[in-house]
């Protein structure tokens, strides 16, 4: 058995840490919280940076790292600020992911170099208004016309879609529920597509949009993974979900590590002025109890991503991680908040913008409840 | 033992329910919650339809003393509103009920018609943090005979401070070798010396909460809650004072649990996913099942604290109790119904995250859960 990252995994985690403690200090992350707009410029530093090559074949310029080192740059950088984590997503999960496991070898060639140098954006179109946890349910059609193909519909909560250069939309080009979707690469300068930004609770800046696809004309060519993927929309989206929910676990940790390193303090200082002596010791019993738990959630996750880069069988050990990360984050930030009272309600506090932004990690990639489903009937 | 709401006060209910309804509609919510913004216009129209007077006797001005009636407003606007909860508790419980119970007759005699009136908003300083002592404020007054006393201090979050007339403040007047060396003040926001600054938060918008610091504020006698007998009976007076207060915040939180509870309810019998209403899962619906369980048994807990305290019998525990599960379930309902709500939930243009933001200040409402158990634990013996 052996715990610990590789050197290549230290010198990542390291260089992380020096970036955030560079380029993101409490005044930026509050900056595009309250702005509410795409952090461009950390990203473009992030490119500068190599961040977006951690998981990139060195072929196209990358690193080749695994699920680990994805995981590891999404928890630091999820400590400082979570919407970073989630808009560098739309290049390491829905660019460099999608294409790398899904593309063909002409979309690689294409996408993968510019996604490494920071000079493209994806996102990744699922979820419509009325296919939510049932994703398969999607009504956005493409239909043949002449060869090409044409989009109509509507997609909902697609962060990116207004400042990305691709949209990966899936859609239906036939009735049969999981064997009759396709996903296309959709330029989004495309006429047709609109794209507008929604206001929400937390990750702000994210540009989580609301997306209208009027008659979006695409050529066959534009299939992800090329004309002969057609209607394997579903299977491709299968492939890359172990790594979505590990990474969006690491969003969680990252946030729970954040509000504990606020929490712990606060309750020492409070015990340690407590008259009786003692008088505390409620408080700090949870705190064990939620340290205890997001030590568990580590340890689940990163056996889970052995798993991954073993190439072992573990879609249910990475639906309980998700399940259990999100779960467990919720509950520090949800504790954080209780303890912590008025002090962290203010506005000025950094615990209620984390307490903001965990509760979509349940949500997001597959709900807690829809993890659950999953864990059963792999029993 | 009777467990039906009375008819007069079903009445109440459904008036202030309707009233709120048609007051506040949730595009303007959205904007005064937005904008931090308290709506004024509203508490005036709430002040003249006599909600206010239900707190105080009729020899005083008031409609007759109906505790259970004023927690029952005190939840339906919150189930809607928070913050307009907050002024009305802080009007009717803190104003009337209050002063009624402690003030000396000229205090009630010239206070009492403005709280009536929804005129004389009180807030109670060093009690909406938990870690505040309860003596903040020192005193250097210059001996008993002149019987003038200057406060200098301060509170880090006095709710609605900024539109209150008279301010709670507890002090230590220690000039004497007293067991109780604490004197309860009520200060009118005006005098020179008092500074009220106003700290933005993440819920209940509009109802702000503020530091308040005091610099050498001089007060005398008739300061005192209760008059010059009332010098040195500031614990007793505090005890009870935290009553009343724990008594509001569990109707404000059975408010907002019933409030978060209803929309979801609503939200789940309507989405449908995988060819049926999402409510109809057995995991939700269980969910509803377990909320539901939680509201009735807070709505029951606040009905016996709020029906002692209109009967005149101590309600110390009974607050206490009430109080920390009315939090509890508040706050959980709130996340259940973010996570029921999934994606939507997230999204400001839905109420629940409202809910959330809401409900999330609970713990610290009134003088802290922590306290609550701890005084509870105290009346075990414990």
């Amino acid at each position: 058995m052996d715990h610990h990252f590789t050197r290549q995994q230290e010198a990542l985690y390291e260089k992380t840490r020096a970036f955030v403690k560079q380029e993101i200090p409490d005044e930026t992350a509050v900056a595009i919280e309250t702005a509410d707009v795409f952090p461009h410029n950390l990203m473009t530093k992030l490119a500068e940076h190599g961040f977006f090559g951690i998981n990139v074949p060195t072929t196209y310029g990358g690193q080749d790292g695994t699920v680990v080192e994805e995981m590891i740059f999404f928890e630091e950088i999820s400590k400082a600020l979570p919407v970073l984590a989630w808009t560098a997503g739309d290049v390491l999960l829905y660019g460099n992911n999608i294409i790398k496991t899904n593309g063909n070898d002409t979309q690689k060639m294409a996408y993968l170099p510019r996604l490494v140098q920071g000079k493209m954006l994806f996102c990744f179109a699922l979820t419509e208004p009325d296919a939510g946890s049932d994703a398969a349910s999607i009504q956005t059609a493409a239909e043949p016309i002449d060869g090409n193909w044409v989009i109509n519909g509507n997609k909902m909560f697609i962060s990116g879609a207004s400042v990305a250069d691709i949209a990966v939309t899936n859609t239906r080009t036939a009735p049969s529920k999981y064997g009759g979707i396709t996903s296309f690469l959709v330029d989004t300068r495309s006429q047709g597509y609109k794209a507008s930004p929604l206001k929400k609770l937390g990750y702000k800046g994210s540009d989580t949009c609301e997306v209208v696809y009027d008659a979006v004309a695409v050529t066959e060519d534009q299939i992800l993974g090329g004309p002969e993927c057609l209607n394997q929309g579903w299977q491709q989206m299968m492939r890359l979900l172990n790594g979505e929910r590990l990474v969006l676990s690491a969003c969680a940790l990252g946030i729970a590590e954040r509000v504990l390193s606020h929490l712990i303090p606060f309750v020492r200082e409070r015990s340690a002025a407590a008259r009786p002596a003692g008088r505390y010791q409620d408080l700090e019993h949870k705190v064990a109890e939620l340290v205890t738990e997001v030590e568990a959630a580590r340890r689940l996750a990163y056996y889970a991503a052995w798993m991954v880069t073993e190439n072992k069988p573990c879609v249910r050990e990475t639906s309980m991680t998700k399940y259990f990360c999100a779960e467990i984050a919720k509950k520090v930030a949800v504790t954080a908040m209780q303890i912590m009272g008025n002090q962290a309600w203010a506005l000025r506090s950094c615990v209620q913008r984390f307490f903001r932004d965990v509760p979509v990690l349940s949500v997001g990639g597959g709900t807690s409840q829809i993890q659950k489903n999953i864990i059963f009937k792999t029993l | 033992m009777e467990f039906n709401i009375s008819r007069e006060n079903q009445m109440v209910r459904d008036a202030i329910r309707d009233w709120v309804f048609k007051e506040c509609p949730r595009d303007k919510i959205e904007e005064w919650d937005s904008a931090d913004k308290f709506p004024e216009s509203l508490s005036g129209k709430l002040s003249r339809l006599g909600f206010c007077a239900m707190t105080v006797s009729e020899d005083h001005g008031g409609e007759g003393r109906n505790i259970q009636g004023a927690c029952i407003v005190a939840e339906q606007i919150a189930a809607r509103f928070q913050p307009l909860a907050k002024w009305y508790t802080h009007q009717a419980f803190f104003g009337g009920l209050l002063i009624e119970a402690m003030g000396d007759d000229s205090q009630k005699r010239i206070l009492l018609p403005d709280c009536v009136a929804g005129r004389l908003l009180v807030a109670p300083a060093g009690i909406d943090d938990s870690q505040t002592p309860l003596a903040t404020f020192q005193t250097d007054g210059t001996g008993p005979k002149t019987m003038t006393f200057s406060l200098t201090g301060e509170s880090a979050y006095v709710t609605l401070a900024d539109q209150a007339k008279r301010l709670l403040i507890p002090a230590t007047t220690d000039m004497e070798n007293r067991t109780d060396r604490t004197t309860i003040f009520l200060v009118a926001t005006d005098r020179p010396g008092v500074t009220i600054t106003p700290v933005e938060k993440i819920g209940c918008r509009g109802a702000r909460y503020c530091k308040v610091e005091l610099d050498n504020v001089e007060l005398d006698n008739a300061d005192i809650l209760g008059g010059e007998s009332a010098r040195c009976q500031g614990g007793d007076q505090w005890q009870r004072i935290l009553d009343i207060s724990r008594l509001v915040t569990a109707a404000e939180a059975l408010g907002l649990a019933r409030g978060a509870f209803e929309y979801t309810l609503d939200y789940a019998r309507q989405r449908v996913q995988f060819g049926q209403a999402i409510g109809k899962f057995t995991a939700l619906r269980n969910r509803f099942s377990e909320m539901a369980c939680d509201i009735d048994a807070a709505t029951l807990l606040l009905a016996r604290a709020a029906w002692r305290a209109d009967n005149d019998m101590a309600y110390h525990r009974e607050a206490a109790v009430a109080r920390i599960k009315a939090g509890d379930v508040a706050l959980r309902c709130a996340m259940e119904g973010l996570q029921i709500f999934g994606g939507y939930g997230y999204m400001m243009e839905y109420d629940i995250q409202r809910y959330v933001r809401d409900a999330a200040g609970l713990a610290a409402a009134s003088d802290g859960e922590e306290a609550a158990r701890e005084s509870i634990g105290g009346l075990l013996g414990l």
